[in-house]
């Protein structure tokens, strides 16, 4: 009777707790469907690159008119893209909630059948011609064969009025909102500003030397001049980038005249140039590589604007890996030649470099304040050094050069640390206060016609590195800290073209942060520590815990 | 949950007063020190704790198990579980607290890392929300291991068994993220979204995502249960 009296009760225990198990099951998947419609993000990053930024916020609070954003999110997405459907998704609730209404988002299926085959094909056609939206290729792996799927469709179309502008493939959530907020804030604005790269004096151009500057500056609009003739008043911004030959007195007057003008101009001259002397060459042997003063004939024009660019060269115990020439051939190796500047080599709150942790800045020669601006400042005019070698390890390098990668470099002469850029905002006096004389001189550069000042909102930049930018020294694939020399120039267009809210924006997600770790014997000790001194820690505590243990149980036997 | 915690102290003190504790905290040490500090010296290393945050995954699918096995199958063995189910204590107060005490010594475990994070900050530029989310996205994913560990300990009592079973279930959930290439595309956003990888890299981001957070207590709370309705079904034999 008893065994009788317990079954139905087991039974019905079984059943109770049967029951609520799969009741609570059942809850915590409502719970996860439910969530992942109702959910948040915490964003613990420093600079909250996975938060709409600001400047983001602001530009679509100040939108004239209403924008719609249409989302070409494939069912069925592979991985990765799902998840960066899934970001996509977030940020674009972001910019939506930001808006105050001005923005609204859809998401639109582009594999979605239509009522017909004729239907489904229009809209395909429209997505692809009207709003360029192009699909992902995946491999993919159908009865256990791999296939390479076209059905991935992830991208974004910013409709504004009449005008469209497209992210044809969203193939990495890295610097999206920067794509994002440059195309709505292109879509707002009338016209690209102009960038004028001079390439009169043997200089680099993204036509040759930084074919790299097409595909990372895209907010500008890109031309090249030659400075023997005045600049033209559509240029917003000038750049000349490696300079070999002497600039004449009236390419000076030129950029001096722009300057005068409050147009900004981006100086990157080499104080010394390292180069094979003329015949000296041998096929496959060392040949001896010297370096020589990089005579520009910008002496004079600086030194009115406060500056010089040294003829010297700066090496740095901080560097990184670059190419170096052994046995006739380039080896990528770490040489001092190779500056690593990490983001205590940069001014604090300086918006160029705010957001930077790196630069490598190759061949370098330092840039020195003179005259009245020797401090940082005179009248109306600051000036902010944008990169610093360290002050331990760097040195200076002066007079003649035998650049020799299998030589180790002492250290000699002057120590550290070496400004080895600066940026000028202010009124800048002429350094023509006559006009120009001598050859190329007209009525139009006589002392009259010479404007004598500044506006207050002129910017200059003078960098002693053109290295920084040379697309045969920006080993990206090899060396990733690279890529903050690209984010770098663009950083420094901004600023000269007075555009400092997108610096922010564009470092966000991007931004290397080196480590660096001397090659002394206090980072070997720590490493150790942790490596060995750690564990061995735990071990003691482990055997002192032990005879604590023992001892206390002898004593209890007693 | 006074109960909870007495069994969590007991079952935490039991690790420190066996080798176990020691031969896991040291191996994980010996391994991750080494991993980490090599990947930190060679090529262009970045300020950040990738090098351990990429390796503690697989360590811990690995360890996880070891840890649990002993939790409920050696009681079983021993015949001390229904001792101590024989206290006025509840089933799940008993799972409950034993999960929360290998979860302790998880946390013990990484604090011991915490000197490479110094190390890191010291030479370069750690952003520390993606250090901290990191952190707590590896004690999530650990506890997510001891909770599928401590699940296949209440239905055997072979320890060996209990490992071997819960190493494959947890070996399953850390392989689910590095298949997806390769599973057909119907599959493979269920297998991710399944996957600990998945949830555990959004968080290692520096993101809280509730999402993220969701699945793993979902995980967690769905394993104990599983492992107290099991042991609940001792009554119904």
């Amino acid at each position: 009777m008893a065994t009788q009296g317990k079954g139905p009760g087991k039974a019905r225990n079984a059943a109770n707790a049967l029951i609520v198990s799969f009741a609570i099951f059942a809850g915590v998947i409502l719970i996860n469907i439910i969530g992942t419609r109702l959910h948040g993000r915490f964003d613990l990053t420093d600079d909250k690159i996975h938060t709409l930024s600001a400047v983001s916020r602001q530009t679509v609070k100040d939108l004239p008119d209403r924008m719609t954003i249409k989302a070409f999110i494939s069912s069925g997405l592979q991985p990765p893209l799902n998840e960066y459907g899934r970001h996509m998704r977030d940020v674009l609730d972001e910019y939506a909630a930001a808006s105050g209404g001005k923005v609204t988002w859809e998401a639109i299926d582009p594999l979605a059948p239509g009522k017909d085959a004729e239907e489904t094909r229009t809209k395909r056609d429209e997505y692809k011609s009207k709003y360029k939206i192009r699909p992902i290729t995946l491999q993919s792996v159908s009865e256990s064969k791999l296939e390479i799927g076209s059905d991935n469709y992830l991208g974004i179309a910013l409709v504004y009025g009449d005008q469209i502008e497209s992210i044809p493939q969203v193939a990495s959530t890295e610097g999206l909102e920067y794509k994002l907020t440059g195309l709505i804030r292109k879509l707002i604005s009338a016209k690209r500003k102009k960038v004028a790269f001079a390439t009169s004096e043997g200089e680099i151009s993204p036509a040759q030397g930084m074919q790299w500057v097409n595909q990372v500056v895209q907010d500008y609009e890109n031309t090249s001049i030659q400075l023997d003739k005045p600049i033209p008043d559509d240029i917003d911004v000038l750049i000349s980038v490696g300079a070999k030959q002497p600039f004449s007195d009236k390419a000076k007057y030129y950029i001096d005249q722009f300057l005068m003008k409050g147009k900004p101009v981006g100086l990157f001259v080499d104080g010394m140039v390292i180069e094979t002397p003329q015949g000296m060459q041998m096929p496959g042997m060392d040949t001896p590589r010297i370096g020589r003063q990089n005579d520009t004939n910008l002496d004079t024009l600086l030194d009115t604007y406060g500056l010089k660019v040294r003829d010297d060269l700066i090496l740095d115990g901080q560097n990184v890996a670059g190419p170096v020439p052994v046995d006739g051939q380039l080896f990528l190796a770490n040489y001092p030649t190779f500056i690593g500047v990490n983001d205590k080599g940069f001014t604090p709150g300086f918006a160029l470099t705010a957001k930077m942790n790196a630069l490598i800045v190759p061949f370098a020669s330092s840039v020195e304040l003179t005259g009245d601006l020797k401090d940082g400042k005179a009248a109306g005019l600051t000036a902010t050094a944008i990169a610093k070698t360290t002050a331990d390890h760097s040195w200076r390098q002066s007079g003649f050069f035998v650049f020799n990668p299998q030589i180790k470099l002492e250290k000699t002469g002057e120590k550290g640390p070496f400004a080895l850029g600066y940026a000028l905002e202010g009124k800048l006096k002429t350094a023509f206060p006559n006009g120009l004389s001598g050859d190329g001189a007209t009525s139009n550069s006589d002392a009259a016609s010479t404007l004598k000042e500044s506006p207050a909102t002129t910017r200059l930049i003078v960098m002693g590195s053109s290295g920084l930018l040379n697309q045969q020294n920006l080993l990206i694939q090899q060396v990733p800290l690279y890529i903050n020399n690209l984010l770098f120039f663009t950083n420094a267009l901004d600023w000269l073209a007075h555009d400092d809210s997108l610096i922010a924006l564009r470092s966000k997600g991007m931004v290397q942060r080196p480590l660096v770790i001397p090659q002394e014997s206090g980072p070997k000790f720590w490493r150790y520590f942790c490596e060995i001194g750690v564990p061995l820690i735990v071990i003691l505590l482990g055997v002192a815990l032990w005879v604590l243990r023992t001892a206390r149980r002898r004593r209890f036997k007693f | 949950m006074r109960n909870t915690m007495t069994i969590a102290r007991r079952e935490f003190a039991a690790y420190f007063n066996s080798p176990i504790a020691y031969i896991f905290i040291v191996v994980f040490l010996l391994i991750s020190g080494y991993m980490f500090f090599t990947e930190i010296t060679i090529g262009s290393p970045q300020a950040d704790m990738r090098p351990l945050f990429g390796l503690a995954p697989l360590i811990f699918c690995i360890f996880g198990p070891l840890v649990t096995m002993g939790l409920f199958a050696e009681e079983k063995a021993t015949g001390t579980l229904e001792m101590l189910l024989a206290l006025p204590l509840t089933d799940w107060q008993v799972v409950f607290g034993k999960f929360l005490a290998a979860v302790g010594l998880i946390a013990v475990t990484l604090a011991f890392t915490l000197p490479y994070v110094f190390f890191v900050s010291a030479y370069g530029n750690l952003d520390k929300g993606p250090v901290i989310g990191g952190y707590l996205g590896l004690l999530l994913m650990a506890a997510g291991y001891l909770s599928v560990g401590l699940m296949t300990s209440v239905w055997t009592k072979n320890q060996v068994v209990s490992a071997v079973i819960g190493f494959l279930f947890c070996f399953a959930l850390f392989l689910f993220g590095k298949l997806l290439q390769v599973v057909p595309p119907s599959l493979a956003p269920i297998i991710q979204a399944l996957s600990f990888d998945y949830h555990f890299q959004s968080i290692a981001k520096g993101v809280i995502d509730t999402r993220d957070l969701l699945y793993y207590f979902s995980l967690i709370g769905i394993c104990l249960l599983i492992a107290q309705t099991s042991l609940e079904s001792r009554r119904w034999r």
